[in-house]
């Protein structure tokens, strides 16, 4: 797995990207498949982006985590989307959302680093595949909706595997590269010691590019960045964008708040980038973990298991839907009798989604993407 | 047991890259180490002495008292720099920070050189022990001074020498106060009282407070406040010629050069003083001496300094055994620290694999250099900006009671990144002109895992493996 340090674009970038690339090219880009897969790095609490403001326990267990979703759109009778999603509202409202709650990989600690390895790999426990899900499934694809690439300064784990990927980067690079950084996470996985302290390390190296900063404009600029790779006739058909700034230990209102209208502008550039192509286009956006039921101390919430996994894109099977086989927050309810408890697979559920979206046979899908599951 | 990984970095400071292949006796070798220790190598001969630092200090000094006299300012000279203009701060200063930087550019060199690195750590151990920080300007040239000519030539000596040799040193004597601590009814403060009709300079318990807290007993050994004011009153007298300040200095002898430590009758207090029970009527200078002498073989400075040297080398919390046997050393030989180094090279707790020590920023640092021939850094790299990038700014503690020397101090998450960082680096000048693969066996010996070789080996390219072999967990610890 890629831990990359800068993964996101610093404002201004968008600017030499597009220099780089051709102005218009929808007209040239066909109706070939497109696919984005954006990682959430750091566990996002899908508690509060897709809140369950219908269960009973909801609003004694949030506290002022609960208000800050009072604003945003009702999905039917149980969820409220939060505000800060309002590109995510008017998809929904034009089913071209959906949201899958209370699902979890195979994963069932609290690490990030483990659980990002699981989410990406899509093996049953962490560091089990050196190759990825979205790697396997470039090689069911045809030809011409076979290029991928990766905004990162290396292959994130995720896309690796037999067929070639190409990477993007905005240029300085850090010094300690991302693949070094991730070679030596998988050297102090089991020093009980390093393995804490590295993962803090990066994770603050993280936090430094997130895209909710800039008002959400570094979220903009990376989803136009990502589209405008995807739409040349010879661009990039598969396309990986990383983005970090979800581990909301403390001050959770005004952090997720912004990193949700970071996430949203980031879709909301991609739809308008990709024009006509949005109708052929899968937006998966997953975490490697939820986080607690409850709020802790400092206004956030802790490592959890279930969360929410969101679907964008012009041709959805569940478009306008939130899916949930909803287990209750009530606490004799909950996992380990603190986080969400999931009860459906996350493998199972993008499964259902890329098969979907490509027509491809569910069972094969699902035996290529998640092998050991 | 990984003995000669121990042997190399928990009692040294990293193999080099010429060493020979670990083999033979290693606890004999590290005995022999003490017999052959250079106290003065050439790096650190080639400084310059007390004379040319004071110089440098006096001249910032005279500079800036100038400066005020013109902005017709009445600071006092030793305050902030405020009142000098930023550029003419930075250049009468460089002269000063120019020793500072060619002692820790010298303490690097003899390092990395080092034939002897167990007598090598031990400097550094007992530096830290007697700890000067370099936040007081007066104290910055002299940080180094005091290490090479204090503490270096008598690492292997008596620990009363060590002691006294410390506390007399003008870094100790002006970082802790005692060139400014006036014996209350000694001469020079009774005649002041006398004619100015208000009270003279007076005492500064400081430097006392410390030897008894830090350097000897230890803290609650059962010294009191009495103890601590008989103390300093003791050691009154004892200041640093031409570089301290009001009715002391004139007082010097004709012939002290700046820099020198000086002892002035018409400063020292008068009259006997009692110290934990005991009473001390020595005239002048040998007062304090005495006392020191009596400190350094206390029964409580043998146990203070057994379990620091213990923790040093057998972690956090060292096994009672290892500090009973040292401290039984140390009594039974009035502090031979020779002895007690062997009765540690002897002793099986430090040679446990666990608990494994984090190296600090210095010790990494340092065991990465000597494992490379080629020069890792560049021409232009500032290495006391380095160290204090690192998290270790050298002769720097912020405080007389040195670093702490604890796994927790050092094992911080973003100072792990920044020695990545380094070490990414480091690898990227030294690229292909070294192998990590055959250098992994060399440095880590027996505690190169099949992990953490394999790992190297899979790197993606030269400079990759060795930055990896740098931050590999073993590398890292000692």
């Amino acid at each position: 797995m890629i831990f990359s340090r800068r993964t996101l674009l610093l404002s201004g970038l968008t600017a030499a990207a597009a220099s780089a690339m051709p102005r218009v090219a929808w007209a040239a880009a066909g109706t070939a498949k497109r696919l984005v897969f954006v990682i959430q790095r750091g566990a996002a609490d899908g508690l509060s982006i897709v809140a369950p403001t219908g269960d009973p326990a909801f609003a004694a267990a949030r506290g002022a985590l609960a208000e800050d979703v009072a604003g945003g759109a009702k999905l039917g009778g149980l969820f409220t989307l939060h505000p800060a999603l309002a590109t995510g509202a008017t998809l929904y409202a034009a089913r071209q959302a959906h949201f899958a709650h209370a699902v979890a990989t195979a994963y069932r600690d609290r690490s990030h680093f483990d659980g990002q390895n699981v989410l990406e790999g899509g093996g049953s426990r962490p560091y089990e595949r050196t190759d990825g899900w979205v790697g396997r499934l470039l090689t069911l694809l045809p030809e011409s909706e076979r290029d991928a690439l990766a905004i990162a300064p290396a292959v994130p784990l995720a896309l690796r595997g037999d067929a070639p990927v190409a990477t993007y980067a905005p240029s300085r690079l850090p010094q300690a590269d991302a693949d070094l950084i991730a070679r030596l996470t998988a050297l102090y996985q089991d020093d009980p010691l390093l393995h804490p302290l590295w993962e803090s390390a990066v994770r603050t190296q993280e936090l430094a590019s997130d895209i909710g900063g800039n008002n959400g404009r570094n979220g903009a600029d990376l989803g136009t960045l990502a589209a405008s790779l995807m739409t040349p006739a010879d661009g990039a058909r598969v396309m990986m964008v990383e983005t970090g700034g979800w581990d909301t230990h403390s001050g959770q209102r005004g952090r997720l708040n912004a990193q949700l209208r970071g996430l949203d502008q980031l879709v909301g550039a991609l739809q308008t980038g990709l024009g006509p192509a949005w109708t052929d286009t899968l937006v998966i956006v997953a975490t490697e973990f939820g986080r607690t039921v409850a709020v802790n101390g400092t206004g956030g919430t802790d490592h959890g298991t279930g969360s929410a996994a969101m679907f964008f894109g012009g041709g959805l099977a569940q478009g306008g839907q939130v899916s949930a086989d909803w287990p209750g927050l009530a606490v004799a309810a909950r996992f380990d009798g603190r986080d969400l408890k999931p009860t459906r697979s996350l493998e199972s559920v993008i499964a259902a989604a890329v098969a979907h979206h490509y027509a491809l046979d569910p069972a094969r899908v699902t035996k290529t993407l998640y092998p050991d599951i | 047991m990984a003995i000669h990984y121990l042997a190399a970095n928990r009692f040294g400071l990293g193999r080099r890259y010429d060493d020979p292949a670990p083999a033979g006796d290693a606890r004999a070798a590290l005995i022999a180490e003490l017999g052959a220790f250079d106290p003065a190598p050439p790096p650190i001969a080639a400084l310059a002495g007390r004379a040319a630092i004071a110089d440098a200090y006096i001249e910032y000094r005279d500079e800036r008292a100038t400066m005020r006299k013109a902005a017709n300012d009445a600071q006092p000279v030793d305050a902030a720099d405020k009142g000098m203009p930023p550029e003419l701060q930075r250049l009468s200063r460089s002269a000063i920070r120019g020793h500072y930087a060619d002692a820790v550019r010298a303490r690097l060199s003899a390092a990395i050189a080092s034939p002897t690195p167990l007598p090598e750590r031990l400097t550094h151990f007992w530096a830290n022990h007697f700890a000067v920080s370099a936040d007081k300007l007066a104290v910055i040239g002299f940080a180094g001074n005091f290490e090479f000519e204090a503490i270096r030539p008598n690492i292997l000596g008596k620990f009363s020498d060590l002691l006294i040799a410390a506390v007399r040193h003008p870094a100790m004597l002006l970082y802790l106060d005692q060139a400014q601590s006036f014996g209350p009814d000694s001469p020079v403060s009774t005649r002041i009282r006398t004619r100015r009709g208000r009270p003279g300079p007076g005492l500064n318990e400081n430097l006392g407070r410390e030897i008894l807290e830090l350097h000897t007993l230890g803290v609650r050994t059962g010294y009191t406040q009495a103890d601590v004011t008989a103390f300093a009153k003791a050691l009154t007298g004892l200041t640093v010629a031409g570089l301290g300040r009001g009715a002391g200095q004139r007082l010097m002898p004709a012939d002290a050069t700046p820099g020198d430590t000086v002892f002035i009758d018409q400063l020292h207090e008068p009259g006997p003083q009692t110290i934990l029970g005991k009473r001390y009527d020595q005239p002048g200078a040998k007062q304090a001496e005495a006392v020191l002498r009596d400190l350094a073989t206390h029964p409580a400075t043998a146990r203070h300094i057994a379990t620091k040297l213990a923790r040093h080398f057998a972690g956090d919390t060292p096994p009672a055994a290892l500090i009973d046997r040292l401290a039984a050393d140390f009594q039974a030989t009035g502090g031979d620290l020779s002895s007690l180094y062997r009765t540690l090279v002897a002793s099986p707790e430090p040679w446990a694999a666990e608990p494994a020590m984090f190296k600090s920023p210095w010790d990494w640092t340092v065991s990465m250099l000597r494992g490379l021939k080629a020069e890792a850094l560049g021409p232009r790299q500032n290495i006391a900006a380095m160290f204090t990038q690192l998290g270790q700014p050298l002769w720097r503690p912020g405080s007389p009671a040195g670093y702490d020397d604890r796994v927790a101090t050092w094992a911080g998450s973003a100072a792990l990144m920044q020695r990545v960082e380094l070490a990414s680096r480091v690898a990227g000048r030294i690229g292909d002109r070294a192998d990590a693969r055959a250098l992994a066996p060399l440095l880590l010996a027996d505690a190169l895992t099949p992990a953490a070789a394999q790992a190297i080996a899979r790197a993606d390219s030269p400079g990759q493996g060795l930055a990896m072999l740098f931050a590999t967990p073993a590398f890292l610890r000692r």
